[in-house]
C-alpha cells in the first residue's frame, strides 16, 4: 500500500466521520447531552485534522484546528449553546466536507463558501494565524484505531515464539498459535526469517522462522498460558510480561520504533499494524533487539486513541472495494440464472426416480437465495445517511425564507443499495428545497387559512418487497393546478385545448424547462429542475409520483429498486428476437378480441380493456423487428404500467416465454444508452438479450395525425412527461 | 502500459507490433495492445435504434460487447458474415471493448517506427476518419485503425472543403 493508498482509506475514514459529525449535531439539536455531542464531534473534527496535516492538506489542516479550538472554548462554557453557536457548528461541518472533498478530488476548495465560516471560527477562537506547531504533537494518524478490549487493566507481554522440528509434521499450524494469541487482544507480530536456509537446502516439514509477538490484552497471563500448553512439547514459547509503569511518555513513535524491528511484519487482519500499513517491509533490517522504546510507544498510542475514538463504539467493520463488491454481486448473479436454468431442465425429469437430485436442488435454491440476500445486504446501506443531512438544510431554508417549519422523519433505517443512497441526496434536496420554497406557506398566511403556523414536512421511507418507497410530504398550499396549466401553455409545453386530468396537471411540473416559480429564488429555481429529480430517480429503475390537494399540501412518492443489479423479468418473443420486460411493469397479458381493438390509422390502435383504452405499442414496429406478428388478435398484449409515469399501454409482441429472475448489464459500459433499451442481459442459453425501457419506448413513434386526436395528445403529453427528454 | 515502457526504454525493442487484418481487398491493423483476442463470428443479439454498422451485441464472459461491422463503419456496405469471418475484441482509451467484424485476420507485424507514417492532411478517402496513421510495408499501405474514433459516435466521414 502506498501513500495514494493511504490517502484514500483517509477519505473514506472522512466519510464516516463526517457522517457522525452530522449525527451528532442532529442529535444535539434533538436535545442529546451537550457535552457527550460537543465531546464526540471534537474527536471527529481531531481525526479529520491529524490525517490533514499527514498527508499536507493545508487548509484543511487550519480549518480543522480553527473548528477544534473554537470547541475547546465551546467545551469550556457552561451554559447551553445558542442558536447562534449551533449555527456555526453546522456551517463548519458543512465546510469541513466540501474542503474534505475538494481534497479527494484534487480539485481547489471553494474557498468563498469556506472562507466566512473559517473567519468566524478563528476570531471566535481567538487564533491569530494558524497554524500553531502545538498541534502537530498531539498528531496521530488516523488510520491506526483498533477495537479497544473492553474492561480491566491492559497487560503487554513479550512472547517469542520458537517452533520446534516436530510441529509441522504433528500437523500444528504456527499460525493457528498466532491466531490463538491474537485473539486474545492486539498484536504486532514480527517474524525472524534469518534463519531460512537456502532453497535446496530447504525442508518442507520443518519451520525454520520464529516470530516475535507483542500482546497488549486485557486478559490474564492464564489465558496466554493455556494456548501455551497446547504447543508446550511442539514448541518453545518464551513469555515476558512488560507492562509499563507509566505509559504517558513517548507518544505514537511507534512507526519508527516498528522500522527497526528485524524481519517483516506479519498481517493477521485487524492489529494495529496491519491498520496503518506502514512502509515498515521496506526498511533494511537492523540488529536492534525488541527495544523497551517500541513497546512503551504501543502502549501509549493506545492511550492516545483511546480520547479520539467515537463514545458509541462503531462495529466491527472492513473496508472493501466497490468493484470487488460488484463482481461478487455480478458473480452471484450469474449463479442465480445458472440455478434457474438448471431447475428448468430438471423440471424434465421425474422426481420420483431422482429424489435426491430434487432434494439437492431445492437445497442449492435455497443456498444461492440465501447468497444473493447476504450479497444484497453487502450493498446495502440506511437512509440515514441522507436523512440525517436534511436538518441542517431545514435550519438554512428556515433562515432564508422567515417560514417556520418542522421536519419529521420516519424509516431512516431502511436500507437500499449504497449507489441508490449516494445519489438520492440529490433530488431529495431538491424536494425538500421545493417544499418550502413553493408548497409551505408563510407563517402569517398559514394562520390566516386556520393552519399552525409552522408548517410541517414529512421524510420517511420504507421497504416493499423488492422495492423501497419514500415519500416526502407537506402540508402547504398545494399545487396551484390553474397557474401550473397556464405557465405549461405559455412555454409551449401542451396545447391549450388539451383536456388533462387533475393529475396529469401535476405531472407537468416535472416537464423540462419547467418552472413556475416567477421570481428565481435563492433556494430553488437554480436550474435543476423537477425534471432533474424525475430522472436521477428514473436512472436508478425508480419512478416519481405527485399528489396534490390545493390548501393541504403535496405528497411525492419515490419508488426505488432495492438492488440495480437483478431484475425480474417477463421474456417475451417477437419475430425471432427476445425482448425482457421488467416484471413490476406488468400487470398481465391478454389475447384481445377483435371488438376490443380500435384502429385510428395505419401503424395505430388501441385496445379497449375492462373501458380503459390503452395505446397499443408494437415492439415489432418499434424497432423493426421482421416476422413478427402485427395483429394484435394474433399477437399477445402485455399490459404495462410505467410507460411514462400514468401512462399504461400495451405492448404487442408474439408470444410469452416465461419468466425469470436476469442479471441486469449496462450496455453503456461498452456501448452507449439506446432510446427504449434500459439494459442488457444474459439468457440461460448464454446469448444476450435487451430489456425494455418502457419510459422511453414509443416515444420516437409518438402519435400525430389521428382521428383520435385528443386522447392521442394526451397520451403524448404523458409520454412527453414520463420520459427524459430526448 | 508496460508495453509503451518496454518501447520506451529499450531502443533495441524499438519495433511496434499490429495484427493485420482484411476487410473486401485492403489490410488494415491495429496496435497490438489495444487487442484482446479472437472469436469466430456468431449471429448476435440485434440492436434496436442502432446504426447500421453495429450488428449487435454479444456476451462475451458475462460482458455485453457490441459488434462493429467494419466494412460497413467504412461505408464499403454490410460483410456477409459466416463463421469464418472473424471478430476482433478491442479495447479504447476509455477501457471499452468492442467486437470489430473482418473478413480475416491475416498477420502480426513487427514495424519499425520509420515505417509508420502520419495521415496524409488532406484526404477525401473514405477511412482516414477512422486512421490514426500508415503504415509502410514493402511498397503495401496499410491503414492503422483507430479504435476510439472508429467507436465513437461523432466521428463520420469527413467532408471534404
Amino acid at each position: 500500500m502506498d501513500l495514494d493508498d493511504l490517502k484514500q482509506t483517509f477519505f473514506l475514514e472522512c466519510d464516516d466521520l463526517l457522517a457522525a459529525a452530522e449525527e451528532n449535531l442532529d442529535a444535539l439539536t434533538q436535545g442529546a447531552d451537550q457535552a457527550e455531542a460537543v465531546n464526540a464531534l471534537f474527536r471527529h473534527v481531531h481525526s479529520i485534522k491529524g490525517g490533514a496535516r499527514a498527508f499536507e492538506l493545508e487548509y484543511l489542516g487550519s480549518f480543522a484546528h480553527a473548528f477544534e479550538s473554537y470547541m475547546s472554548l465551546a467545551r469550556k462554557s457552561d451554559g447551553p449553546l445558542g442558536d447562534q453557536a449551533l449555527g456555526l457548528l453546522f456551517d463548519s461541518v458543512d465546510a469541513l466536507r466540501l474542503l474534505v472533498e475538494a481534497a479527494r478530488d484534487g480539485l481547489e476548495p471553494d474557498r468563498q463558501r469556506i472562507e466566512p465560516t473559517y473567519q468566524v471560527l478563528c476570531a471566535k477562537a481567538e487564533i491569530v494565524d494558524s497554524p500553531p506547531d502545538e498541534a502537530y504533537d498531539e498528531f496521530v494518524p488516523v488510520a491506526v484505531f483498533d477495537d479497544e478490549p473492553a474492561g480491566g487493566p491492559t497487560s503487554l507481554f513479550q512472547i517469542t515464539f520458537v517452533p520446534g522440528p516436530t510441529m509441522l509434521t504433528s500437523g500444528v499450524d504456527p499460525l493457528m498459535v498466532l491466531r490463538s494469541i491474537k485473539s486474545l487482544g492486539s498484536v504486532t507480530v514480527i517474524c525472524d526469517t534469518a534463519a531460512t536456509p537456502a532453497l535446496d537446502a530447504f525442508d518442507p516439514a520443518t519451520c525454520p522462522w520464529q516470530w516475535s509477538i507483542t500482546l497488549e490484552t486485557t486478559e490474564s497471563v492464564e489465558a496466554l498460558n493455556d494456548i501455551v500448553d497446547m504447543v508446550s512439547d511442539l514448541a518453545t514459547i518464551r513469555i515476558e510480561d512488560q507492562t509499563p509503569v507509566d505509559d504517558s511518555a513517548n507518544l505514537a513513535l511507534s512507526f519508527d520504533a516498528d522500522a527497526s524491528y528485524p524481519g517483516e511484519l506479519i498481517d493477521l487482519g485487524d492489529g494495529p499494524q496491519s491498520r496503518s500499513n506502514l512502509p515498515t517491509m521496506s526498511a533494511p533490517p537492523a540488529t536492534t533487539p525488541l527495544s523497551a522504546t517500541s513497546i512503551k510507544s504501543a502502549g501509549a498510542s493506545k492511550n492516545e486513541t483511546k480520547n479520539l475514538q467515537p463514545q458509541s463504539v462503531a462495529p466491527k467493520t472492513v473496508r472493501v472495494e466497490v468493484p470487488k463488491l460488484e463482481r461478487l454481486g455480478n458473480m452471484v448473479g450469474e449463479l442465480v440464472i445458472t440455478q434457474a436454468f438448471l431447475m428448468r431442465q430438471a423440471s424434465r425429469l421425474s422426481f420420483d426416480e431422482n429424489p435426491d437430485l430434487f432434494r439437492a436442488l431445492e437445497e442449492m435454491s435455497q443456498h444461492i437465495r440465501d447468497l444473493q440476500d447476504s450479497s444484497l445486504a453487502l450493498r446495502a446501506q440506511p437512509l440515514k445517511s441522507v436523512f440525517s443531512r436534511f436538518g441542517h438544510l431545514l435550519r438554512d431554508l428556515e433562515k432564508a425564507t422567515g417560514k417556520k417549519i418542522n421536519l419529521t422523519t420516519a424509516g431512516e433505517d431502511t436500507e437500499i443499495d449504497k449507489t441508490v443512497v449516494e445519489r438520492l441526496n440529490e433530488p431529495l434536496t431538491h424536494l425538500i428545497r421545493n417544499a418550502v420554497d413553493h408548497g409551505i406557506e408563510s407563517p402569517d398566511k398559514r394562520l390566516s387559512v386556520g393552519k399552525p403556523a409552522e408548517g410541517r414536512i414529512r421524510l420517511s421511507a420504507e421497504q416493499r418487497g423488492n422495492q423501497v418507497f419514500i415519500e416526502l410530504a407537506d402540508d402547504g398550499g398545494g399545487i396551484n393546478r390553474e397557474r401550473v396549466r397556464a405557465k405549461a401553455v405559455e412555454k409551449g409545453l401542451i396545447d391549450a385545448e388539451l383536456v388533462l386530468t387533475d393529475e396529469e396537471i401535476d405531472d407537468l411540473i416535472f416537464l423540462p424547462g419547467f418552472s413556475t416559480n416567477e421570481a428565481v429564488t435563492d433556494i430553488s429555481g437554480r436550474g435543476v429542475g423537477m425534471d432533474a429529480v424525475r430522472q436521477t430517480i428514473f436512472d436508478m429503475g425508480g419512478r416519481v409520483y405527485v399528489r396534490s390537494e390545493p390548501g393541504r399540501g403535496s405528497r411525492f412518492l419515490l419508488t426505488l429498486p432495492l438492488s440495480l443489479a437483478v431484475l425480474d423479468a417477463m421474456i417475451t418473443i417477437v419475430g425471432d428476437q427476445r425482448f425482457l420486460i421488467p416484471v413490476h411493469n406488468v400487470r398481465r397479458s391478454i389475447r384481445p378480441e377483435p371488438a376490443q381493438i380500435t384502429r385510428f390509422d395505419r401503424q395505430g390502435a388501441m385496445v379497449s380493456v375492462n373501458g380503459e383504452m390503452l395505446r397499443i405499442i408494437s415492439i415489432a414496429s418499434e424497432f423493426n423487428v421482421p416476422g413478427a406478428i402485427t395483429d394484435p388478435c394474433r399477437g399477445l398484449l402485455i399490459l404495462v404500467d410505467g410507460a411514462g409515469d400514468q401512462q399504461r399501454a400495451a405492448l404487442l409482441v408474439d408470444d410469452l416465454l416465461g419468466q425469470e429472475p436476469v442479471v441486469v448489464k449496462s450496455l453503456e459500459r461498452n456501448y452507449r444508452k439506446v432510446p427504449g433499451i434500459a439494459a442488457a442481459t444474459i439468457l440461460g442459453d448464454g446469448r444476450a438479450a435487451l430489456i425494455l425501457d418502457l419510459l422511453t419506448l414509443g416515444q420516437a413513434s409518438g402519435a400525430t395525425n389521428s382521428t383520435r386526436q385528443r386522447a392521442e395528445q394526451a397520451l403524448a403529453a404523458s409520454v412527453k412527461i414520463g420520459g427524459p427528454s430526448a | 502500459m508496460s508495453w509503451d515502457l518496454e518501447v520506451a526504454t529499450n531502443p533495441e525493442a524499438a519495433a511496434l507490433q499490429f495484427i493485420a487484418f482484411e476487410v473486401g481487398n485492403d489490410r488494415f491493423a491495429l496496435p497490438i495492445q489495444h487487442v484482446i483476442e479472437f472469436r469466430t463470428w456468431a449471429e448476435p443479439t440485434t440492436m434496436p435504434n442502432a446504426p447500421s454498422y453495429v450488428r449487435g451485441i454479444i456476451n462475451v464472459r458475462g460482458e455485453i460487447l457490441p459488434i462493429f461491422d467494419l466494412a460497413a463503419r467504412l461505408g464499403r456496405g454490410f460483410t456477409m458474415a459466416s463463421p469464418k469471418h472473424v471478430v476482433i475484441l478491442a479495447q479504447n482509451i476509455q477501457g471499452q471493448t468492442t467486437g470489430i467484424l473482418v473478413d480475416s485476420v491475416s498477420d502480426i507485424l513487427t514495424v519499425s517506427p520509420k515505417d509508420i507514417a502520419a495521415l496524409p492532411r488532406v484526404e477525401g478517402g473514405e477511412a482516414t476518419p477512422f486512421l490514426s496513421g500508415i503504415l509502410s510495408i514493402d511498397s503495401e499501405l496499410i491503414g492503422v485503425i483507430d479504435v476510439d474514433k472508429l467507436v465513437h459516435e461523432s466521428a463520420m466521414p469527413a467532408l471534404t472543403g
